[in-house]
């Protein structure tokens, strides 16, 4: 009786010790956070970027005014102007991430797709005011979630309307200059 | 006026014979989609919306060009009228573009609106997104009024509102059909006073106005009622702004005697509160030079000023309001000032009193159609009243009045008079009986004025209307301020000015001067003191027009910088020199009701009488953040040369 059960305490430990060691030695899910950044979702709804049309690098906000409508936490405040080719165009941008639920219906809303939620999920301060993105901000995350390749082509529009198909092993710096009218060496 | 029963989706309501199906409607609180029709036009029935179901009469009947009979019986939510409701709509939208987002009307849309509420929610006749079935070019047509002839709806509102309020027929209509166009007469820029009204009742965003467009969408502004300081008329604008801006001023039918109708200064003049001139901080000379100073500061050099000097006068705007100048007088009367001010309208007012025992207007804007004549005297209306000339044009229209003129002629009233006078007493004294007389005070000559006050003293159905050049200066007269002679202040120690004037530099026998003023300008530049003064919409108070109507009128906007109001800085000028003075906003308004009750004799329902009158408090409230209202000036300056040019090409004559 005693070895019978010494030797199922054996067996039970080396088992256990058997998903430790393989564990140690696997890949691990977690991610050292700051050094490395964590991959997400294309859909994931993170801070809100201003995007940009085509080739000419202009703002595609039509200044309508529906996101700030259809906001449920009332976080957009925004003003519209007239540009120098008598259109409609925005002015200024707030948005206020302290307030912000990230429902992501400004982005639904949005008829010219402006405004889109990106997957950077890390915008952190001390201070409240920070909190408050203005338009430059918005552009600066926009441009950079362009970069990145986030939803779908680049987030870029031709100036026929339609959309380049984003390809996963494509240079997307090259792809970013071709689409601007630049010629790219491959 | 008898009245008629009508019967109205099985609802009855009595009505006064005459009354319009639509207005029946409306009152009963049904809403009848319509484009053509509005309450101030004659009725053409031009858009076919209004369409309704009436008993005994063939097919659908346009509810805005029939009149009520007695036992009528009308149906407005029959599937027959909703279908007839949704397929005009689905016609408009055919050509109408469908950029809603993109659109400044948007929230005020009446195509908007009723598609929403009847109209087909998905259009018929498809066309692809960003192709509209007419491709006009957006028309410039003033730098304050833009014409898009894509989004007109051809209700012909803008045409009739031209023709029979305004009765300036800058808008015409052109060719037929489907090519019927709305266009200016030479088919260039418009050749009037930009007013605005074609704007304000376009029931799309056809015809818009440029200050303040694409700022902020119709629901995210707030609405704000004030007194138009301009002139004497006293009309009532509609503030829209948001965050303490303003960015456009719109009519209301319903509020104030002016009855929607608003000048151009009134409607496009709002951007003075942002000039890039305004001053917003105290300046004090030293050294022969101004230099900006603390509000502490500026008040103990006033005080020294005040006490060191053995001679004062004072000159005041008819601009201030009824607290301001009383405020003003009782520092002048402190130190015994004498009063001056550039309007002579309280010479004439007291003249007036002298002759007559009473003050002011006998009658005011809204009696006078019950006169048979109107006697313009030495008045061009349109320059000194915009407003009155639409009245005076109504009046003439609804009950036969015959306008006359005497000296001076009024060019935009040229086609409604009927004869001319010879300016003279006696000619002035023949004039037939019940008759009103429309009198310049800044013009009118003693021995014409009194040939006039001798007629309407004899005769109880003759009047005479004093119109004021200034929104307050009817009230100069109360608080004793009279016109500033040329050669009487000789050797003055201190002259204090208060409120915008015409003078432009100082006078050379005055040794100091003190002004509280809005602007830099010559005047500010020559002066000793300079206060910063808050402008009309920035702070409130109550002004009487040129009728004798005392109005309130609130605050609106954070003032510029650090500027106060005319009735903080003399009040606190009073407190520094140890006067006794009333320091809350119910306190000056209770005495100045007490000493001139003759200021608050026409007794019209006012706004103060429903609500505490909120004057601007003592303390200086915390500077708030102010930005700039219109576009840049640059920009501005750049479209008005825009414009310049197109008129060039268009019109030889311009």
């Amino acid at each position: 009786m005693i070895l019978k059960s010494v030797y199922d305490g054996i067996k039970g430990l080396i088992a256990g010790y058997a998903v430790t060691i393989t564990k140690f030695f696997s890949r691990g899910t977690t991610v050292p956070y700051p050094e490395k950044t964590p991959f997400v979702s294309e859909r994931w709804r993170g801070v809100h970027g201003l995007f940009f049309t085509d080739n000419r690098f202009e703002e595609l906000c039509v200044s309508c005014h529906l996101c700030a409508k259809v906001c449920p936490s009332v976080c957009i405040t925004m003003e519209g102007s007239e540009d120098y080719l008598q259109r409609k165009r925005l002015k200024r941008f707030d948005v206020d991430l302290g307030r912000c639920i990230y429902c992501g219906y400004c982005e639904e809303v949005c008829p010219a797709d402006a405004i889109r939620l990106t997957t950077s999920h890390d915008y952190v301060s001390r201070d409240r005011e920070n909190l408050i993105l203005h338009k430059e901000d918005l552009i600066e995350i926009g441009k950079s979630a362009m970069r990145r390749g986030e939803h779908g082509a680049l987030g870029i529009r031709r100036g026929d309307g339609k959309k380049v198909v984003y390809q996963e092993n494509r240079n997307l710096d090259a792809s970013f200059k071709a689409l601007s009218g630049e010629r790219v060496k491959r | 006026m008898s009245l008629v029963r009508v019967k109205i989706d099985d609802e009855e309501i009595e009505v006064p014979e005459g009354t319009l199906v639509i207005t029946a409607a409306e009152k009963l609180g049904k809403s009848i989609p319509h484009f053509c029709y509005h309450e101030r036009l004659t009725p053409v029935a031009a858009c076919r919306l209004c369409l309704v179901e009436i008993e005994g009469m063939p097919g659908l009947q346009p509810s805005c060009a029939t009149k009520v009979k007695d036992g009528m019986i009308v149906r407005t939510n029959t599937k027959n009228v909703l279908d007839s409701h949704k397929s005009v709509l689905d016609l408009v939208l055919e050509t109408h573009p469908l950029d809603c987002p993109k659109c400044e009307a948007t929230g005020r849309c009446k195509l908007e609106d009723f598609t929403y509420e009847f109209g087909p929610h998905r259009v018929s006749y498809y066309r692809p997104p960003g192709i509209s079935a007419y491709d006009y070019e957006e028309l410039s047509w003033s730098p304050v009024l833009k014409f898009d002839p894509n989004k007109c709806v051809e209700c012909s509102r803008c045409i009739r509102v031209c023709d029979e309020v305004q009765d300036c027929r800058a808008l015409v209509a052109s060719s037929r059909g489907h090519n019927w166009r709305i266009t200016t007469f030479t088919g260039g820029p418009l050749h009037c006073d930009f007013c605005g009204a074609c704007a304000s009742v376009c029931p799309t965003g056809a015809i818009e106005q440029q200050p303040g467009k694409f700022w902020k969408k119709d629901w995210e502004l707030e609405k704000h009622f004030v007194i138009c300081s301009h002139c004497g008329h006293g009309c009532t604008l509609l503030l829209r702004g948001w965050e303490g801006r303003i960015a456009r001023i719109e009519d209301d039918f319903k509020v104030g005697i002016n009855r929607a109708n608003i000048c151009s200064r009134g409607r496009f003049g709002f951007d003075i509160i942002s000039h890039s001139s305004r001053l917003s901080k105290p300046l004090l000379r030293s050294d022969g030079k101004l230099v900006e100073v603390t509000w502490e500061k500026a008040l103990f050099a006033a005080m020294e000023m005040i006490t060191a000097s053995h001679s004062v006068i004072g000159l005041a705007s008819g601009m201030l309001s009824v607290e301001e100048l009383f405020l003003f007088s009782k520092l002048l009367a402190s130190r015994n000032g004498k009063k001056f001010s550039e309007s002579r309208d309280g010479d004439v007012i007291e003249f007036e009193k002298k002759r007559l025992g009473r003050y002011g207007s006998t009658h005011g804007f809204d009696q006078l159609d019950s006169f048979e004549s109107i006697v313009l005297v030495d008045i061009p209306v349109e320059e000194l009243d915009e407003v009155l000339r639409i009245d005076l044009i109504s009046a003439a229209k609804k009950s036969g009045a015959k306008l006359f003129t005497a000296g001076r002629a009024s060019f935009r009233l040229k086609k409604r008079i009927a004869g001319l006078f010879k300016i003279n007493s006696q000619t002035l004294a023949s004039a037939p009986a019940k008759t009103l007389f429309v009198v310049d005070t800044e013009r009118i000559e003693e021995k014409e004025l009194s040939a006039i006050l001798e007629k309407v003293s004899s005769d109880p159905f003759t009047g005479i209307l004093f119109v004021a050049a200034q929104s307050n200066s009817r009230a100069l007269s109360s608080f004793g301020f009279r016109v500033l002679p040329s050669d009487e202040i000789s050797e003055v120690d201190l002259m204090i000015a208060a409120g915008p004037l015409q003078m432009t530099e100082r006078p050379t026998s005055v040794k100091r001067l003190i002004a509280s003023a809005s602007f830099r300008n010559e005047l500010v530049e020559s002066a000793d003191l300079v206060f910063p003064a808050a402008l009309p919409f920035e702070k409130s108070g109550t002004y009487v027009n040129s009728e004798g109507r005392a109005q309130y009128s609130d605050i609106a906007v954070p003032m510029a910088g650090e500027s106060w109001p005319d009735a903080v800085i003399w009040i606190s000028v009073m407190k520094e020199l140890g006067e006794a003075t009333p320091s809350t906003p119910r306190e000056i308004l209770d005495e100045v009701r007490n000493n001139h009750p003759e200021l608050f004799e026409r007794n019209y329902p006012v706004k103060s009488s429903e609500a505490e009158p909120k004057l601007p408090s003592t303390r200086l409230a915390p500077p708030k953040r102010h930005r700039g209202l219109l576009l840049d000036k640059s920009e501005w300056l750049r479209k008005l040369q825009e414009h310049l040019d197109f008129s060039k090409e268009f019109s030889p004559w311009f």
